[in-house]
């Protein structure tokens, strides 16, 4: 029996890949930056914000 | 209970503390807007948490300290309810293989926590071909986009478990 996948079903799980290899890549990124001693505000040129403080 | 650490912020660092070993850890927070760019209701809201040790104690003994749990956690409420809008993922590393570890770490200290039914915290484990990744989101029971939030973090791992 043929079976029909929903409409970008796919597109949806590469899409939710590359959303979970960017969290893990910036994530790895992170902690080789901070275990470093690198500085918080110093991410921005690795493509990582730092979120406002308190 | 035992009192949290003082912790103090600074752009260099986060908000560090230093513990009675001598200990120095930084947490802190970043940008999670990116990973939620399908809800733009509430993706800018969305910020990802981390926390590290930056030194090591003169010995390398690892010592039971109660009290950076508490410190910890007052940092996130802090956070949290500096605005009923924040979001807050957790992502358990898997650089050293001990993800595992950290979400039940994690779980614990929130589970502990007098003060978690001001929150929802959701958990999911998100699988792809090669490795699994535990991620959480907690956010105030006030925020207006609850039901948006988890259907945009379901909807990533149920993606991936999609054939």
């Amino acid at each position: 029996m043929k079976t029909v996948s929903s409409p970008n079903t796919s597109a949806d799980k590469a899409k939710a890949k590359e959303i979970v290899r960017r969290m893990l890549n910036d994530k790895k990124i992170l902690n080789e930056h901070i275990s470093n001693g690198g500085k918080l505000k110093d991410l921005a040129s690795k493509g990582i914000k730092v979120a406002r403080a308190i | 209970m035992q009192e949290p650490y003082n912790y103090t912020y600074t752009q260099d660092q986060g908000y560090t503390f230093t513990t009675d070993y001598s200990i120095d850890y930084t947490a802190y927070f970043t940008d999670g807007s990116d990973y939620f760019s399908d809800f733009p209701e509430f993706k800018d809201n969305v910020v990802s948490f981390g926390f590290a040790r930056i030194n090591s104690a003169t010995n390398n003994k690892k010592q039971q300290d109660d009290r950076i749990q508490y410190t910890v956690t007052s940092i996130l409420e802090n956070y949290l309810n500096s605005d009923p809008k924040v979001i807050i993922l957790f992502i358990c590393d898997t650089k050293d293989r001990q993800h595992q570890a950290r979400k039940i770490l994690f779980d614990k200290w929130y589970s502990s926590d007098n003060n978690k039914g001001s929150y929802y915290k959701i958990d999911e484990d998100v699988c792809t071909e090669e490795d699994c990744t535990y991620c959480s989101v907690i956010f105030h029971r006030d925020n207006p986009n609850e039901s948006l939030i988890a259907q945009g973090f379901y909807s990533i791992a149920q993606q991936l478990r999609n054939k």
